[in-house]
């Protein structure tokens, strides 16, 4: 009798019956939090991160690693090693510095975690290669989301070996909209593990993408592509960079030293670690 | 907007009326129920190799009314004991039509010519599958390198099977050392090329209410150059197919230091999925075998 009189009174006030489709939330403005840590020794490894506001979700997010030249030469790099989305709120950016014959200037790394209110759920792959290469190792290692949701950003995590440049990361790209793969070149012995993140979300519409490139130096020049907007209503959330398939000989290496949004587009910056020519490519996923 | 005749409007709602009375709803609003899918027919088709260098292709159809879902194949080789004598090598397995599963081997004699050696094409049939699409993601080198597609299904759909197509100057160009699904929505394949070579990946994927079931079994051969060595996965769950399948090896240095087989099977094998290898080094080879099961 108390529920039929509840049921009534629900009815008059005009709430929704149970089983009636929830209508989806808006999603938010995006707002874009930075972090900016800073390194001065050879071998020193900082972690900067970048935290969204309060009831906003880390959707996306990138990085830049600073570098430096001297006499015309690269004198000073870092290799990033994380690159993530760290809890609902928080992008993390991990680089060990490397520096050439002598210590460079103090050079940045920056975190940027691309944040929504209202963003949906998010749910996270990963792909994890574990490996001890003796010499030369190229290998692949791939994140797929769930069927029925589309990868809107990527992000990537890795360990050991430390103390110089032991991997080069040539790719951190969507495959199709549906998952995100990272191509990598180990140069040293030594174990280590590589982790890609796909960050995938449910939308009516599945994920587009947009490509830039630009051809890499064959000095120690900094490059960088940065891809159109997106369309319309669609945003930036995560983008990636490749180089050329890799092939010993005579072929561009990239080292990417910054792949973050750029407007509504994503930027990808790079060195050619060879004398050789090879493209450089940028990739902004809209979604 | 035109003005409707007094006779066509009429003629309407008889013709509305029939429909009502017969029970027939209109389309827009009946809900089509999916067709339900037939039993599974495997069709194979053989060809052989007798002579270094041949190349020849078997291409098995399937039954009028049906599609090939999946597919796979076996080529046969002389090897064991250290020694590898002859053996074909594939370049290709794919669907090449909606009925029909081809795959492409070129046969590589070490020394003197050996005997005929068989190369087998499977493919798995079945009748109201659903729609099938395919995605393709190809790569191509110019010297020594890796090679390695990601071939990705459409949001929402996921993958049945998966095939591939390999290219380059000689066979021995291109070893193929991997390739099966990634996640329930990418098939990948991983070759090292010694020369100009390209590679393609293909995805078939489905639309379909629950996300397919991996089954996985691993191997460790023994150290041996030329050991042939198999892994079958355990039986998809009931009602399950597997239509498609893969392996890894491990990962490959480009100036050697580890071990790697090439594919000399990969397909179905009752509910499991089967893969067997011929190691090429001297190194213990890990094998791990995906059956995808739709």
């Amino acid at each position: 009798m108390l529920v039929a009189a509840a049921t009534a009174v629900a009815l008059a006030l005009g709430a929704p019956a149970a089983g009636a489709a929830k209508k989806k939330a808006k999603p938010g403005p995006i707002r874009v939090a930075s972090a900016t840590t800073s390194t001065t020794a050879d071998n020193q490894t900082v972690t900067a991160t970048a935290t969204c506001p309060k009831g906003t979700s880390a959707v996306g997010g990138g990085f830049l690693a600073g570098t430096s030249t001297e006499g015309g030469s690269l004198s000073d790099l870092h290799l990033t090693s994380v690159s993530r989305r760290s809890g609902s709120r928080a992008w993390i950016v991990t680089a060990e510095r490397l520096d050439g014959v002598t210590p460079g200037p103090s050079l940045p790394v920056t975190s940027e975690a691309y944040c929504r209110a209202k963003a949906g759920k998010i749910a996270e792959a990963t792909g994890t290669t574990s490996l001890t290469p003796i010499t030369v190792l190229p290998f692949a290692t791939r994140a797929a989301c769930p069927v029925g949701r589309g990868a809107f950003a990527g992000g990537f995590s890795s360990t050991g070996p430390a103390g110089g440049l032991a991997r080069v990361l040539l790719r951190l790209s969507p495959f199709g909209v549906v998952g995100f793969e990272a191509i990598n070149v180990a140069l040293a012995p030594g174990a280590l593990s590589f982790s890609t993140h796909a960050y995938c979300g449910s939308s009516s519409k599945p994920p587009k993408t947009r490509t830039a490139s630009v051809a890499m130096a064959t000095n120690d020049t900094v490059v960088s592509a940065t891809t159109a907007s997106c369309p319309g209503k669609l945003a930036s959330f995560g983008g990636g960079f490749s180089g050329p398939s890799f092939q010993t000989g005579a072929v561009a290496l990239p080292m990417v030293v910054e792949s973050r949004r750029s407007g509504n587009g994503w930027r990808a910056s790079a060195l050619n670690l060879t004398v050789f020519p090879g493209q450089l490519n940028a990739v902004a996923i809209c979604s | 907007m035109a003005a409707m005749s007094k006779g066509s409007a009429s003629a309407l709602c008889l013709a509305a009326a029939a429909l009502l009375a017969l029970g027939v709803q209109p389309a827009t609003a009946a809900k089509k129920k999916p067709a339900k899918p037939g039993k599974v027919k495997t069709a194979t088709a053989t060809a052989t190799t007798t002579a270094n260098g041949q190349v020849v292709a078997a291409t098995a159809t399937c039954p009028k009314g049906t599609t090939a879902v999946g597919g796979g194949f076996f080529l046969a080789a002389v090897a064991g004991g250290g020694i590898l004598s002859d053996l074909n090598l594939i370049s290709e397995s794919t669907r090449a039509s909606a009925r029909s599963w081809r795959v492409t081997a070129v046969r590589f004699d070490n020394g003197a010519a050996g005997p005929s050696l068989p190369v087998t094409a499977d493919a798995y049939c079945r009748s109201k599958p659903g729609k099938i699409s395919v995605t393709r993601a190809s790569e191509s080198v110019t010297g020594t390198g890796f090679l390695d597609p990601v071939a990705a299904c459409p949001v929402g759909r996921s993958a049945v099977s998966g095939g591939f197509l390999a290219s380059a100057g000689s066979a021995s160009d291109l070893l193929l050392i991997g390739g099966g699904p990634v996640g329930s929505v990418g098939w990948q394949q991983t070759g090292l090329s010694q020369g100009s070579a390209s590679l393609e990946s293909q995805i078939h994927c489905i639309k379909r209410k629950k996300a397919p079931v991996a089954r996985t079994a691993a191997i460790t051969t023994a150290p041996s150059f030329g050991i042939i060595a198999s892994a079958v996965t355990p039986a998809c769950p009931a009602k399950l197919i597997p239509f498609g399948g893969g392996y890894a090896g491990p990962p490959f240095a480009v100036a050697g230091g580890g071990a790697a087989g090439l594919p000399l099977e990969s397909r179905r094998s009752g509910s499991s999925w089967r893969v067997s290898t011929v190691n090429l080094t001297a190194a213990a080879l890990q094998l791990t075998v995906t059956g995808v099961c739709s």
